[in-house]
């Protein structure tokens, strides 16, 4: 009987998803969909979902503020809609960082903090973990380099995801913690070997023998020559491997200029301007090609 | 017509009986479990592969493969099966977690190691010793090439596809056929999004995706990118939901290229080509995110002949969506284009936007809005048999040209709203996408669900090629609807006759009242059509749906299914005399009665009454003008003033298009010598 009851329900589901289907508004592009939302807004009442959904829309048409006044309405509405809160945080955070932010001095980062506090102890694990990896995310935006570390090593102890990583790298470099950094992203490429990691680890390496070198710190356990020679084989592998070099012939002038090597720095900078001049041949190149030109020509003339 | 409620009360007939067969099975004898999904391929490599399957209810999984389906001397290790379920009720979900699959549903994932490259092996599941399925020579797989070798490709890009219905069902069948008579099988499937409407539920998975593509998900891997209604249900950043239960995709570069670390983009290698699937729905598409520093570094890496990259959002598109207003679209354009251009990017493929479009050869159009000026390389058709296929140097080399084709016509409504600049084709129908990679030679072609070759493009890479923009490309003329409707000539239809004049013109503002019904008399040249009786004056062709209408009828959907319109024409006397045939042009969907000052005159698809008691209606796709001899007509022919009455018909008011597009002609009397 408990199956029979089972199947019925089940099929009743299926039944009711069938009918949502068929009025759903699956095929239109967003002006339309919008369209929709605000009718059935207009004629059943505002519901969160309603918002939500609309909320979503608003959000691909580049309409941020529309969206958020949205999500804000559907946290009113159903004050339990984690996922609405959630959102709400990443866009005003997404907000504070535009450039209509900066140019109006804009910087109150308090407010998305706030919104996702009540998530913080989410029954469900994911929000859970997305939430205090938020919160990293909005104190590094803040520079609360401290606050951005201990959120992101949280939420990095649920889930090896390469983003909080490279925060939270970036934060400890902020921070003067240049050796846990470059340990933190050591352990992130085992974990995930990623190529982003990789490269970060190495430019963390190259910051980090910066650091000792200029400001004569000494420690025991660390000694740059280390730091170099791991980052030289990084470097080696990786040019031995590769199709397009310039990135890391950038990061081996790097490490050649710290050594004192200019000349054999300056060779790996010709080369890479000359690859990167043929893949900057467009109107609007991508701003990281741009970025490493730039760089290697500081390099050349500093 | 397009009924997307047709198979409703079908589809429910069938969800029903197979629930009660499941109770029914499950009351016999709970004990054994019943397959609900796959078995289906996942993650193949040149030595591995995943075959997936669920059950309701635990089995004894066992895999038995080898080189002959009638020997399968081969078992994988129980070590090697990975074990997914829903969590019971009150219990925390964990990585292993299944999203929302029904209850007691439990997923397998074998992964068989060990593997030769370029081999078939067949296979069976089994719970303990009961076979479950295959053992037979459907079920097979083909393990990968060594990567880099050059070996023909063929590949399967479908988008845009979950709404389980007939229309799927046409364009899946349209490419089985395609590849049969070829006898020319698939290699691999690219799926560009949208696989599960309406939010990607597992049970929108299993109808509109597992249940439709069985066949060939048994024996072809199927490579998915994440489209905006999986997202929905499915997370990219967390790589959770039903999206990410369903398939298995290489995080640590398995498969060849860069792990990502993530299911959600991901690169693997096949032969001599390079694939990248990036997601564009929910992950930052910042050229400092995540996404696209790994980008970078993979196509820094590849070494292969060739790079297809494929997504949702299409970077160009005026179907039914614009990518120029778009926030992912912009973005993919903006910010992602760039990144693969510099890396010799070959040809990107996308969905989202429910029409087939296919660009010239282009390079750096990464402005908002998009222009064709500056960013063409070849303006030709790329047609092997027309302008030529498109050339590019041998290798990869950075800014040498894209293809880009947007397929998001498997099986939602298609629609056009524009024409993108860099379009060369621009296709409103449904279909898919398939290609062939042979050595130095790619070519494309978009098969419809009729089965027809409706675009053909190739690109060779042979020599030095040094690319040049054309100054002033030839690119497609502006989007006009209706103007451009073809003259339907096939068998069964009357021809257009050569020596016809048109009495009332193509495109002609017409009365028309929708909405509601008319009095009888409305067809009688005295009849008055005023606003205040509901009546509106547009331009034909009158409807929605399809993009084939002039005056759109918005409202119409849903709320009713008969369009009223009238045109009043001239004859000077003595003209009537002059005429030997009068003859109704119109592109119609679905049907349709003409009456002539007040006489009816011809009856398409409305088997009786009319009006509001319209009965039996016939479905019927506008597919251009059809020519229709109005054979009894002259004799109702008045000096001066003349009115032709349509009454339009849809089947039922749920359609999702209708189309009302009439002129009339008048074919001379032939004169005695």
């Amino acid at each position: 009987m408990k199956d029979f009851r089972r199947t019925l329900l089940l099929t009743a589901v299926l039944i009711i998803m069938r009918m949502l289907s068929q009025t759903a508004i699956a095929h239109d592009g967003p002006e339309e969909v919008i369209a929709t939302l605000n009718a059935a807004i207009l004629h059943n009442g505002p519901t969160a979902d309603l918002h939500f959904r609309r909320a979503s829309e608003f959000r691909a048409m580049r309409e941020y503020k529309r969206a958020a006044a949205d999500l804000g309405y559907a946290i009113r509405l159903d004050s339990s809609m984690e996922i609405a809160r959630l959102e709400l945080a990443r866009l005003q955070l997404q907000l504070l960082r535009s450039p209509s932010a900066s140019t109006r001095g804009v910087s109150d980062f308090s407010e998305p903090l706030e919104t996702v506090k009540p998530i913080l102890h989410s029954h469900d694990p994911s929000i859970r973990i997305a939430s205090l990896a938020l919160c990293g995310e909005i104190h590094f935006a803040a520079c609360n380099w401290s606050s951005a570390i201990d959120d992101l090593s949280a939420a990095l102890e649920h889930r090896p995801e390469v983003q909080w990583y490279l925060w939270r790298a970036e934060a400890q470099q902020c921070n003067n913690q240049h050796i846990a950094g470059v340990e933190g992203l050591r352990a992130a490429d085992a974990e995930t070997q990623s190529p982003v990691i990789k490269a970060a680890l190495c430019d963390a390496l190259i910051e980090a023998v910066r650091y000792l070198t200029d400001s004569d710190v000494t420690d025991s356990d660390i000694s740059s020559d280390d730091l170099i020679r791991e980052a030289t084989n990084i470097i080696q592998l990786e040019l031995s491997t590769s199709r397009l070099k310039s990135a890391w012939q950038i990061r081996h002038a790097e490490l050649l200029l710290l050594c004192d090597h200019r000349q054999l720095a300056e060779l790996e900078l010709h080369a890479a301007v000359e690859e990167l001049n043929a893949r900057l041949q467009t109107q609007r190149p991508d701003s990281a090609l741009i970025r490493d030109h730039a760089r290697a020509v500081k390099l050349l003339n500093p | 017509m397009t009924p997307n409620n047709k198979l409703f009360p079908r589809t429910m007939a069938f969800l029903l009986a197979l629930h009660i067969l499941t109770w029914q099975a499950m009351a016999e004898g709970p004990d054994i479990p019943t397959l609900t999904r796959g078995p289906y391929l996942q993650l193949s490599t040149p030595s591995s592969v995943s075959i997936i399957w669920r059950t309701v209810g635990e089995t004894q999984p066992v895999v038995r493969y080898g080189l002959d389906p009638a020997s399968l001397d081969q078992t994988a290790a129980a070590s090697s099966i990975l074990v997914r379920r829903v969590p019971k009720e009150g219990e925390a979900a964990g990585d292993l977690s299944l999203h929302s699959a029904p209850e007691g549903t439990v997923q397998y994932d074998a992964t068989l190691q060990g593997l030769q490259p370029d081999t078939t092996y067949y296979y069976a599941i089994s719970n303990g010793a009961t076979t479950l399925a295959g053992g037979d020579a459907d079920h097979f797989f083909r393990t990968h090439p060594e990567p880099g070798k050059a070996k023909p490709v063929r590949i399967w890009i479908v988008g845009d596809s979950g709404t389980g219905d007939e229309r799927q069902a046409a364009v899946y069948q349209a490419m089985r056929d395609h590849v049969t008579k070829q006898k020319h099988p698939l290699d691999l499937y690219l799926h560009v999004g949208d696989m599960a409407y309406s939010t990607g539920m597992d049970a929108e998975f299993q109808r509109a995706f597992f249940d439709v593509y069985q066949p060939t998900l048994r024996n072809t891997v199927c490579w998915a990118s994440m489209g905006n209604h999986e997202g929905i249900n499915s997370k990219g950043l967390l790589g959770v939901g039903p999206y990410y239960d369903a398939y298995v995709c290489p995080k640590r570069g398995e498969a060849g290229g860069l792990p990502s670390a993530s299911e959600a983009f991901y690169a693997f290698d096949y032969a001599n080509v390079h694939f990248i699937c990036l997601d564009s729905h929910d992950l930052d598409r910042a050229p400092t995110g995540v996404m696209a520093q790994w980008l970078r570094a993979d196509l820094e890496k590849t070494k292969a002949d060739w790079i297809i990259a494929y997504w949702h959002h299409p970077p160009y598109t005026k179907g039914s969506h614009d990518s120029d207003t778009e926030n992912q679209l912009v973005e993919m354009r903006e910010l992602i284009m760039p990144i693969l251009e510099a890396g010799g990017v070959d040809l990107v493929l996308t969905g989202h936007s429910h029409i087939y479009e296919r660009s010239m050869l282009i390079d750096g159009a990464y402005q908002t809005p998009t222009t064709a000026d500056g960013v063409v390389l070849d303006d030709g058709d790329g047609n092997p048999n027309g302008d030529g296929p498109y050339r590019k140097s041998k290798g990869l080399h950075a800014h040498q040209g894209t293809v880009q084709v947007v397929t998001g016509n498997g099986g939602a409504k298609v629609s056009r709203s524009g024409t993108s600049p860099v379009m060369k084709q621009v296709i409103v129908e449904y279909g898919s996408t398939i290609l062939d990679v042979d050595g130095d030679t790619l070519t494309g072609v978009m098969i419809n669900r009729g089965s027809e070759t409706r675009d053909l493009f190739g690109i060779v890479k042979q020599g030095s090629v040094v690319p040049k923009i054309v100054k002033s490309p030839r690119t497609l003329p502006p989007y006009t609807v209706a103007i451009d409707k073809p003259k339907v000539e096939k068998s069964g239809l009357t021809p257009f006759p050569k020596n016809a004049v048109n009495l009332i013109k193509p495109n002609s503002a017409w009365d028309y009242l929708a909405g509601s019904h008319p009095p009888e008399k409305w067809t009688a040249i005295a009849f008055i059509p005023n606003d205040a009786g509901g009546w509106k004056s547009g331009t034909v062709g009158i409807g929605y749906g399809d993009s084939d209408d002039v005056t759109v009828l918005k409202d119409m959907e849903k709320k009713y299914s008969v369009v009223y319109a009238r045109s009043e024409f001239e004859l000077p006397p003595g003209e009537k005399e002059k005429i030997g045939e009068l003859g109704l042009a119109i592109s119609y969907d679905d049907a349709f009665i003409a009456y002539l000052n007040g006489h009816e005159v011809l009856r398409v698809g409305v088997k009786e009454g009319h009006g509001a008691n319209a009965n039996q209606v016939a479905s019927h796709e506008a597919d251009g003008y059809e020519y229709f001899p109005l054979k009894e007509a002259k004799q109702y022919l008045t000096d001066d003033d003349n009115i032709l009455s349509i009454e339009g018909h849809n089947t039922d008011v749920s359609s999702s298009d209708f189309t009302l597009d009439p002129y009339l002609l008048a074919v001379p009397r032939a004169v005695s010598p």
